[in-house]
């Protein structure tokens, strides 16, 4: 199955694999650095912005984020609720919050690209998710619109926690069944070849053995 | 009054001597008319009346008007005024009936001579266990060891009990001329059982005298059949109709013909009724222990398929790495996503 094809956050402009800019918009993240700071931003797992998560709803959200990120080791997900920017839509800014953000709740050996993270603006009624690149290949576009349509009934009478849990139920089914077909959304022979733009360290992944002290000083 | 008397006196109600004897009654001065003895009454007497020469009638006496039953004359007392042409009982003799004698005096009733012993024929001989047992082993459906009917009679019963294919069993005709005392030591239904086996066989033994006390013996082949066939009534119903006739051959004939015919057009057994088997009604006792085990397996599957779904089943699932580019000049996220809109309802 071919890698789906990317689109720009912005005006859904469809992008080629590696171009540096959207050529629809000229979107970048420096461009959104110059509007919303260069500067790397502290995430909680749940950033109530809004306050419009409760206690009971908070913990079923926190145990179904431990569940999946138990389910699938070596990825991380958070959820910011509160408004957004002006002029600008959730993934749009959910793009740069992933990019600039720091998760201190998550292992450091865990990079940003592992990251699931929903965009949630009660007040402006819009729901989000944004992934990084590590599981932009197992999410095609129409799966995820599926999903979050199936959560409309739940965000219009403001049940944040079953929409939230719902999408994280219906993406473990999903990874899990698509893990289970090889080659279903990744070629057979790519599953051992990290990107070489990016040195990789995940939790299961062998570390490199520490090299005997050279004996140049002596 | 007259008629009286004599209704009184043959009853018996009065004496003889009772009665007024006038001079007229005694016999000496009976006219002749009177005194002739009724034949009927003194059969000795009646010869001699009978020896009399008949009044002799001329053209001038002859036709004289019969006299009536009752003369109407007047009454004398005398009995054989009452009865003329009666006998006077005073003339019987003096020696005659005394009481206490026999009412049929010999002198009246000469006793006869007696009764020769060829009058009375001797009864059959019985039969014997040998002689059955040889009518049975014959085969023959008409056996008559006795002679009982005559040639023709016998001729036309071999003919009429001719056995048929389609008949039910195979039928012994024994006739005697009176029911005979069987012997005590000879078992019919094994006589039969030991000649026929399995064939269904049938021994009749009717008395020539009275077709209604046949007697009917079945073998056990034909005695334990699924449908036992009503020989015994078939046999009362046509000795039931041979009674009616007078002569013993053709009540023989008769019944036999009955009998064969009514076998010969028994109805065929009725096919057995088709056995329902209908379900017993579950017992609620016997339901305890499945429902009991069904609902103790669901709950025991079901909390397992939980526990292995909710805990036990999240296997970590290691996704190969991703050979996505980054784009946007973005190192983490290119905006990869979906998103949707919503308009919150008011409760």
């Amino acid at each position: 199955m071919p890698l789906p094809v990317p689109h720009c956050p912005r005006c859904l402009q469809q992008l080629q694999p590696s171009s540096p800019v959207c050529t629809g918009c000229l979107l970048t993240l420096a461009e959104l650095d110059r509007a919303l700071g260069p500067d790397e931003v502290l995430l909680d797992r749940i950033h109530d912005g809004a306050a419009c998560i409760d206690a009971r709803a908070r913990a079923a959200i926190d145990a179904a984020f431990s569940a999946w990120e138990s389910r699938f080791p070596g990825f991380v997900a958070a959820i910011y609720a509160g408004s957004l920017p002006p002029q600008m839509n959730a993934r749009t800014f959910g793009t740069w919050l992933l990019n600039r953000a720091a998760l201190p709740f998550a292992a450091p050996t865990i990079p940003n690209d592992c990251g699931l993270l929903f965009i949630l603006d009660p007040h402006g009624g819009e729901f989000a998710v944004v992934v990084g690149y590590a599981l932009e290949p197992w999410l095609p576009p129409p799966v995820l619109d599926a999903m979050l349509a199936s959560v409309r009934p739940h965000l219009e009478r403001a049940r944040w926690k079953s929409a939230v849990t719902s999408v994280i139920t219906q993406l473990t089914r999903h990874l899990a069944k698509a893990a289970s077909v090889p080659g279903r959304y990744l070629p057979a022979d790519s599953s051992d070849s990290p990107p070489p733009h990016l040195p990789r360290l995940r939790r299961h992944s062998p570390r490199p053995a520490p090299q005997p002290p050279t004996s140049h000083g002596l | 009054m007259k008629r009286w008397l004599s209704v009184c006196f043959a009853a018996g109600l009065i004496n003889a001597q009772d009665v007024p004897q006038s001079p007229s009654t005694t016999p000496d001065s009976l006219p002749a008319s009177a005194a002739e003895p009724s034949p009927d009454l003194t059969p000795e007497a009646a010869p001699d009346s009978a020896t009399e020469p008949p009044p002799e009638t001329t053209p001038e006496t002859a036709p004289e008007p019969a006299p009536a039953p009752l003369p109407d004359h007047p009454e004398s007392g005398g009995l054989l005024d009452i009865l003329p042409g009666r006998i006077d009982p005073m003339a019987l003799p003096v020696d005659g009936p005394r009481s206490g004698a026999s009412l049929f005096p010999p002198d009246l009733w000469p006793p006869g001579p007696p009764p020769s012993r060829e009058s009375f024929p001797d009864p059959p001989a019985p039969l014997t266990a040998d002689e059955l047992d040889a009518c049975i082993s014959s085969g023959d459906s008409f056996s008559d060891p006795r002679n009982a009917v005559s040639a023709i009679t016998a001729a036309r019963l071999v003919s009429a009990l001719r056995p048929t294919s389609d008949a039910p069993l195979t039928l012994l005709w024994l006739t005697v001329p009176a029911l005979p005392n069987l012997p005590a030591a000879w078992n019919p239904e094994a006589a039969l059982d030991r000649h026929f086996g399995p064939q269904p066989a049938a021994l009749i033994l009717s008395p020539l005298d009275s077709p209604d006390r046949s007697l009917v013996f079945l073998s056990p082949a034909a005695a334990n059949r699924p449908h036992p066939i009503p020989l015994a009534d078939l046999v009362a119903h046509a000795a039931h109709r041979a009674v009616q006739l007078d002569s013993p051959d053709a009540r023989a004939i008769l019944m036999a013909m009955d009998v064969q015919h009514a076998l010969a057009t028994l109805p065929p057994p009725a096919p057995p009724a088709p056995i329902r088997i209908t379900a017993a009604p579950p017992r609620p006792r016997d339901l305890r222990l499945p429902t009991a085990a069904a609902v103790f397996l669901t709950i025991a599957s079901t909390i397992w398929w939980l526990r292995r779904r909710l805990t036990l089943s999240p296997r970590p699932i290691l996704l190969p790495d991703s050979p996505a580019a980054p784009r946007l000049s973005a190192p983490y996220s290119g905006g990869h996503g979906a998103s949707v809109r919503f308009h919150l309802r008011r409760p």
